[in-house]
């Protein structure tokens, strides 16, 4: 009767009572009795049970007698995990039967596992030792020989080592059924079970490594880690945000002896969860390279040790005194902090300062802010429906992902895209009593039922096989099969309207199964291509139809094919969606470019600079400086950019064009090559700020250590500059918060909402960084200094932070930490009494899956499009087209006819006037051709894999090592043409530039595209039309160059790997004392250390 | 074909051994013979005459109980079937014969597989219809190859004749039934796991619930019967349910199909009424223990039941009767264990085949069984303590029945949990002695030694003392 009065009530959680050892606890009824029991805070082991991926029932860990009423003295033993939460039903914990069973499971376990604890990664973090320590089991009553295996190779990201496996089956389930991977799997049986791949080779999953944090003991190892290894007591960590993506998953770094050592997953709720990708995780290794640039270059040289070692300010600003009372432009970036952006365009001016964007990204980013501005975006719990299951709202039902290959540019929201999919198989399951938790049965009731998911990509991706229908078309094509969806959508909705079809569940899909036998004949005879936009009407009319009865839609779009007229498609296709009467309730999700994209969304004016522009400004400056004699060139101000996705020449007359450029960056680019002065600047691991994800939320990030000067966060360097070059004497931070407070000040909400959001000020203490095991504080130094080493301590910034640079402050366990009027402030890393492991997580939760107990409030950022935009949206094109003009412009002008036609004209007027370089006509005959037309240029869309997708990625040696090579994706039928066989080496001009790479032929991909995997491209090179006459065989010499540049790339990266690897070993040993020789105020303090 | 003599006599037990009287091992009958001989007339009474609920209700009145070893009752694992329940669409589930025979000890299905594999056959028609299901498999022990090929060969037949397919005998209703051999696993035989293996997957058991009936082979309703419960449907349909409860009045409805091995003059399986009891199993059919041999304990249901000694001679082998008297029917089929055999040595390597097919799956069989193995095996070499022993009694709690995720550490408990309580001084002998003895027995000469090994009979026991 509890449950049927559960049901009904569904806006609120369902909660009942049960007993624990005779004490009423509440429990929720939507998860199992496990996680009630760790939801009320209480001690019970598990091991195949994970959070986020239920329950199976194998390690057998978790039982408890379960009794059937208040007289009931024996009971019977239940396993928690797969047991459903029943009001007023009666459990023992520490009951002999069930406290003896677990006891006795772990020493099960302990038979074959192997005591080397001491020698282990896991070990001082492993949840088998928290367990196991939990349950009691001290003494080992096995006698016999423990079983072995062979371990493998796995890649250069995760270690192996099975003789310690415990076989929980968690590795396999997270790999294989929560993440999709292919090529990892469990054999063997008995007690020989075998988790790993048919043979030893590279995990090809972006999140294997998530396997460390999942397997409850050290099979599974974080390999650059364990290279150079540190006990997660010793580790100094701080809460960061995850830079190489837009998600912003949340993480936490972990730094020792000045060098950042691993990265770990940081749970949030609302993004991240349990899971990181292997970008996310392994990527940050790029800040210990030797890329990495530590000294100033261009203001003296570098044995000037007051400027290098002894840095100090005065001398800095007086080597500045030449570059004084010049003209800049500030180029900022998207992977600079929001803090840094908005510093540098305060300082440059607003009509000074530019992004770094061509005039196609600026209209990108116009139509982006639209999107965004129109349609809230959704977290990824929200997506998948974590929080909202069981609350009366609905799950999506229908996934429609646009022109982006969510696992390349955003793998986390990929990770949850596939759970979405999940959804029909849990609803389905529910129909008969089976609870979303019950992992196995689910999948097995289920039967390969998924919701929905239809593609239309410029690419195969993964998604592809998990789709009812995935069309792959040049990026032009999917804008045009665009527009003929939203016709049959309109089509489709008004004559539902007439009909008031009512379509249950069952029959859509009964309808939809129907449909995809069709629509496999279809692809059969596609082969002809005869009749191509036959072809794909019929799809389309599916995923229409598809679109029509799906209550709760899910559409995901991005901006990595750089297309405008994609998101405007998508915009429409959205508000067709909207406006329909039947309650159906569409989603978007729009995948940015980078980690803070969307923050500098906020600058977004019709002053800004695209990078077209500055180049004119630059030449028109130059020009006039030469007439009048007087100095009137102008500097180049580049934060943290490195304008990879110009050609050679850009840059080029960039760098020959501006008087001077000074180039903060933390690792080495073209530009800092090119550049006359270069501010070695933090990476996101030193620095401090907040980045804006994609969705618009403002997230925080803290150093994990202070790197050694003139290594400086970027908003540090920024005030100095703004002081001695803009003489803008008012700007004198000397922390991030007050940096708040100064834009604050003058009225800015979005330093506002930061100030309310943090509680710092409200602390009792800082929060320690180091744990309180941190051990050894004293030994480490001894070869130098006997001496208490001093607190690490940045002493003007630290008094404003939050965190401290040390095992002193406040541990995240206190009691005022679990109250709930504890202040939020995010956790540096997890922890709890006996539970070491990231599982200690379950400890800072509300429940289980649930928000952190002292969470931060949630800070969006508030977009608004600015007012010169706010028009009608022809007038708002013109307007586009005027400030930047695109060579998209000409294709889209073409391709919408007449509606547009006056817009074109304009265009090409205003054009043929002011932009030059822009070949509108000859772009014009180009599209005019019909989709018979014989090719004479394709579509170039990327096709790098994950690690490499960010300039920052390419960096790191052990994805380098991963990379297969450069190649070269097109159809059979334009290698026909080229006469061009597989793994022939071909050669192709790619804006100015050439790129080699090995040809591989694809039979499904359409004639007009051809994907390219070059390393040395940026990604941001995207969608643009490579001629025909551009790609061509490579000659022998060439080949053979080829060959040993590829072969080169590897040999570097190897040697990159083990000189890093060594140079961070030599530095531990002499890391401590620098701390102390920090410029001469540490060095006086050493001093009156009374130490000699 | 047939010898016209034989068919005659042996239908003259067709009401009193109806599993049974047309097994021919030597060359089964085909369809033409089968049907002479009455076969697929249960099949067609079922198909023309009866509703599905009508077959149901007829099952149920026979009180026909599982004899796979659990002893289920069969009308309501199929009653469970939606299908059954809500008059929805048929044909959306599936039936699987459980042929997977692999336990120790047990070889009555073989029996009918390749004595008279029409009658399985029609039995499968019959339940097919029942419960609605339009797919039927047989998941066959992959070592049985004769009897792969056999049925094989009927099923042919009866798809030419239109007892598969589609519109079977004109009634609109459809079946295809297919053969599947596994690749051998012990686990196999749990139905969950059978079902995980006949779609591909790893053959580790479900959890439950949901149970198979709901969810079962790919997560349509599906209803996993033994070959043995399988082939009593025809003969019920026939002769009807009274018929059948009247085979064996005081017991369990229906005959069984007994069989004895190990210790045995006349090893063997005889069908028998229901309640037969083990004495009359063991001395009447089996012939006995060989001379000079006196019983020390039998197994009554293959390897994964109780020991059962002297004094329960008389029980009847029944569900209940066996229950009660601290053991379990299983699949009808005795171990016998004289006392020139070591008990230790027997336990030791009936645990080590259950160690060797756990499938590795939950921790108490997978890290138990293996654990239990090196202890038996101390003890039995003579290295064992009273820790050891100790610590066998802990594993057999551990192991036990709600404690793992399936029956098989269970069952591996069963043997050797009774063997401790019945042949506790044989134990304790090993450790006292230091040795085996019945290896090496106290006073020992040669010639004794010799005695004790030179017993024809080929038992696992012996198989272990190597």
């Amino acid at each position: 009767m509890t449950d049927n009065a559960n049901k009904s009530d569904k806006d609120k959680l369902a909660t009942v009572t049960i007993y624990i050892d005779d004490k009423p606890y509440q429990v929720s009824t939507e998860n199992n009795l496990l996680a009630g029991v760790l939801s009320n805070k209480l001690d019970l082991p598990y091991f195949c049970w994970h959070p986020s991926m239920g329950s199976v029932g194998a390690c057998r860990q978790c039982a408890v007698t379960q009794y059937h009423d208040e007289n009931d003295q024996r009971g019977r033993m239940v396993m928690a995990c797969m047991t459903p939460v029943v009001d007023g039903m009666r459990i023992g914990l520490q009951d002999q039967a069930s406290a003896t069973f677990r006891e006795q499971v772990i020493a099960a376990m302990m038979t074959n596992h192997p005591h080397d604890c001491p020698v282990c990664a896991e070990g001082g973090e492993c949840h088998l030792q928290d367990m196991t320590v939990m349950t009691g089991h001290t003494s080992r009553q096995y006698p016999g020989e423990k079983r072995t295996f062979t371990n493998q190779y796995l890649g250069e990201l995760v270690g192996h080592e099975m003789n310690r496996c415990i076989t929980c089956y968690r590795c396999v389930r997270f790999y294989k059924d929560y993440a999709g991977g292919k090529d990892f799997d469990v054999y063997g049986s008995r007690n020989q079970v075998y988790f790993g791949r048919q043979k030893d080779g590279i995990l090809q999953s972006p999140f294997s490594g998530n396997l460390v944090e999942v397997c409850p003991t050290g099979v599974f190892t974080n390999k650059p880690f364990s290279a150079h290894y540190t006990r997660k007591w010793d580790l100094q960590s701080s809460p960061s945000v995850c830079s190489f993506c837009s998600v912003g998953c949340n993480t936490s770094i972990g730094e020792r002896y000045g060098s950042i050592r691993r990265v770990m997953n940081r749970y949030n709720h609302d993004l991240n969860g349990y899971f990181l990708c292997d970008r996310g995780r392994f990527g940050l290794g790029t800040v210990n390279l030797s890329k990495r640039i530590k000294a100033i270059k261009g203001l003296g040289d570098s044995n000037d040790l007051l400027l290098n070692t002894h840095f100090s300010q005065q001398n800095f600003t007086k080597k500045l005194t030449p570059v004084l009372g010049e003209q800049f432009i500030g180029i900022g970036s998207a992977s600079a902090s929001f803090e840094s952006n908005r510093l540098l365009k305060y300082v440059v001016g607003k009509e000074n300062f530019s992004l770094g964007y061509s005039n196609n990204e600026m209209q990108l980013a116009l139509r982006h802010k639209q999107l965004l501005v129109q349609y809230p975006q959704q977290s990824l719990a929200g997506m998948e429906n974590l929080s909202r299951r069981g609350h009366g709202e609905l799950a999506h039902d229908l996934v429609l992902i646009i022109g982006e290959d969510l696992e390349q540019t955003a793998p986390r929201l990929a990770l949850s895209v596939k759970q979405i999919l999940n959804n029909a198989a849990v609803d389905k399951a529910d129909s008969i009593g089976v609870k979303h938790w019950q992992d196995s049965a689910v999948r097995t009731y289920a039967a390969g039922t998924m919701t929905p998911l239809f593609s239309l990509q410029a690419k195969p991706t993964n998604f592809d096989e998990l789709a009812l229908t995935s069309l792959v078309l040049s990026p032009d094509d999917i804008v045009l099969q665009l527009q003929r969806l939203i016709k049959l959508l309109d089509a489709e909705l008004n004559s539902a309207k007439t009909n008031e079809v009512v379509f249950s569940i069952n029959e859509r899909l009964r309808e939809i199964e129907g449909k995809v036998d069709g629509v496999h004949d279809k692809n059969g005879s596609e082969k002809d291509k005869s009749d191509e936009v036959n072809i794909h009407d019929n799809d389309l009319a599916l995923i229409a139809k598809a679109l029509v009865v799906a209550k709760a839609p899910l559409l995901v779009t991005g901006l990595s094919l750089k297309s405008a007229p994609l998101l405007k498609a998508v915009d429409n296709l959205m508000a067709c969606l909207s406006q329909q009467s039947h309650g159906n309730a569409p989603e978007l999700t729009v995948v940015a470019p980078q980690c803070n994209s969307v923050g500098n969304l906020h600058f977004f004016s019709e002053q800004m600079l695209s990078v077209e522009q500055i180049l004119k400004r630059l030449t028109t400056n130059e020009s006039l400086a030469q007439l009048t004699g007087e100095e009137h060139r102008t500097s180049l101000l580049v934060l943290e950019q490195d304008l990879a996705q110009y050609d050679e020449e850009t840059i080029n007359s960039l760098t020959q064009h501006c008087r001077r450029m000074i180039v903060l960056s933390s690792r080495g680019s073209r530009l800092t090559e090119v550049a006359d002065i270069v501010l070695p600047v933090a990476d996101s691991s030193e620095g401090e700020g907040h980045y804006v994800n994609y969705q618009g939320r403002l997230q925080a990030f803290y150093p994990a250590y202070l790197p050694n000067k003139p290594v400086l966060p970027s908003w540090q360097y920024l005030q100095l500059l703004a002081k001695c070059l803009f003489k803008r004497n008012e700007i004198e931070f000397t922390s991030m918060r007050q940096l708040h407070q100064y834009f604050a000040k003058h009225g800015e909400p979005w330093a506002l909402q930061i100030l309310t959001c943090e509680t710092g000020k409200s602390l009792p203490q800082q929060i320690a960084r180091q744990t309180h095991r941190a051990s050894g504080r004293t030994a480490t130094m001894a070869n130098q200094s006997v001496h208490e080493q001093q607190t690490f301590n940045d002493a003007q910034a630290n008094l404003d932070g939050m965190y401290r640079y040390s095992m002193e402050g406040k541990s995240y366990n206190s009691p005022s930490y679990t109250s709930t009027d504890a202040p939020s402030l995010a956790m540096p890393f997890s922890w709890s009494p006996a539970w070491n492991s990231n599982q200690s997580i379950l400890k800072h939760q509300s429940q289980v899956n649930g928000e952190l107990l002292h969470r931060q409030q949630d800070n969006f950022l508030h977009l608004t499009v600015c007012s010169y935009f706010d028009d009608n949206e022809r007038v708002q094109q013109i307007k586009l087209a005027m400030l930047w003009p695109t060579t998209e412009e000409g294709k889209q002008a073409t391709k919408s006819k007449a509606a547009d036609d006056s817009i074109s004209e304009q265009l090409v007027n205003k054009n043929s006037s002011n932009e030059p370089e822009v070949d509108i006509v000859s772009k014009e005959s180009d599209e005019q051709q019909s989709d018979s037309r014989p090719l004479n240029s394709l579509s170039l869309v990327q096709n790098l894999p994950w690690y490499l997708v960010s300039e920052q990625s390419k960096l790191l040696p052990e994805f380098i090592l991963m990379y297969t090579g450069n190649t070269f994706t097109i159809s059979s039928t334009v290698a026909k043409t080229f006469g061009g066989l597989a793994r022939d080496i071909f050669k192709v001009n790619i804006a100015s530039s050439t790129y080699f790479g090995s040809l591989v032929i694809d039979e499904s991909l359409p004639d007009n595209i051809m994907l390219v995997s070059i390393f040395e491209l940026s990604f941001d090179v995207n969608n643009v039309d490579v001629a025909l006459e551009n790609i061509t065989k490579a000659n022998d010499i060439e080949e053979t160059r080829f060959t040993h540049t590829e072969k080169q790339r590897v040999d570097s990266a190897n040697q990159e790997k083990s000189q890093v690897l060594a140079k961070l070993k030599q530095q531990d040993q002499t890391i401590p004392i620098s701390f102390y020789e920090q410029g001469e105020k540490a060095k006086g303090k050493y001093k009156g250390d009374h130490c000699d | 074909m047939t010898d016209n003599s034989w068919l005659k006599s042996a239908l003259t037990h067709a009401l009193t051994k109806p599993l049974t009287h047309l097994v021919n091992l030597e060359k089964p009958l085909n369809f033409a013979d089968y049907c002479d001989a009455g076969g697929y007339v249960g099949a067609a009474k079922a198909l023309t005459t009866h509703s599905p609920q009508e077959v149901l209700t007829i099952v149920n009145d026979a009180k026909l109980k599982g004899r796979g070893g659990a002893g289920f009752p069969t009308a309501m694992k199929w009653s469970c079937v939606p299908s059954l329940q809500k008059n929805s669409v048929p044909g959306d589930s599936y039936l699987i014969c459980n042929g997977d025979e692999m336990e120790p000890g047990t070889f009555k299905d073989r029996h009918l597989l390749e004595g008279v594999p029409h009658q399985l056959i029609e039995a499968m028609i019959i339940a097919s219809y029942t419960i609605g299901a339009n797919k039927a498999f047989i998941f066959l022990r992959g070592e049985y190859h004769l009897a792969a090929k056999r049925l094989q060969q009927a099923i042919d037949e009866a798809y030419q004749n239109n007892w598969l397919g589609s519109n079977i005998q004109g009634t609109n209703f459809n079946v295809d039934l297919h053969l599947h051999a596994s690749a051998g696993r012990y686990i196999c035989g749990e139905e969950t796991a059978l079902i995980n293996a006949l779609e591909g997957k790893r053959a580790t058991p479900r959890a439950k619930p949901p149970f198979p009936q709901v969810s079962g082979l790919f997560g349509k309703p599906t209803v996993v019967n033994n070959v043995e419960t399988l082939s009593n449907l025809p003969h019920i349909l026939k002769h009807g349910s009274d018929w059948f409860k009247a085979l064996s009045p005081d017991s369990d409805a229906g005959t069984k199909l007994y069989a004895a091995c190990g210790q045995v003059k006349n090893p063997g399986v005889w069908e028998l009424p229901m309640g037969v009891s083990i004495r009359e199993l063991l001395y009447h059919h089996a012939g006995g223990m060989p001379d000079g041999v006196t019983l020390k304990g039998l197994l009554p249901g293959g390897a994964s039941t109780d020991f059962l000694t002297a004094e329960h001679l008389d029980t009847p082998m029944d569900f209940d009767s066996i229950a009660k008297a601290g053991s379990r029917l299983g699949t009808g089929g005795l171990i016998v264990l004289g006392d020139q055999h070591c008990p230790v040595a027997m336990v030791l390597n009936l645990l080590q085949f259950f160690a060797q097919e756990s499938c590795g799956w939950c921790t108490p069989c997978r890290d138990g069984t293996p654990w239990a193995v090196t202890l038996l095996t101390r003890i039995e070499q003579g290295q064992g303590s009273e820790d050891d022993l100790q610590q066998l009694q802990q594993l057999c709690d551990f192991m036990w029945l709600g404690k793992t995720h399936c029956a098989l550490a269970p069952g591996a408990v069963e043997p050797l949990k009774s063997a401790m309580r019945y042949f506790k001084a044989d134990f304790e002998q090993h450790l006292t002695l230091g040795c085996c003895p019945y290896k090496h027995p106290p006073n020992a000469d040669e010639s004794a030694i010799l005695t004790a090994e030179s017993v024809p009979t080929v038992t696992p026991e012996e198989l272990a003392n190597d």
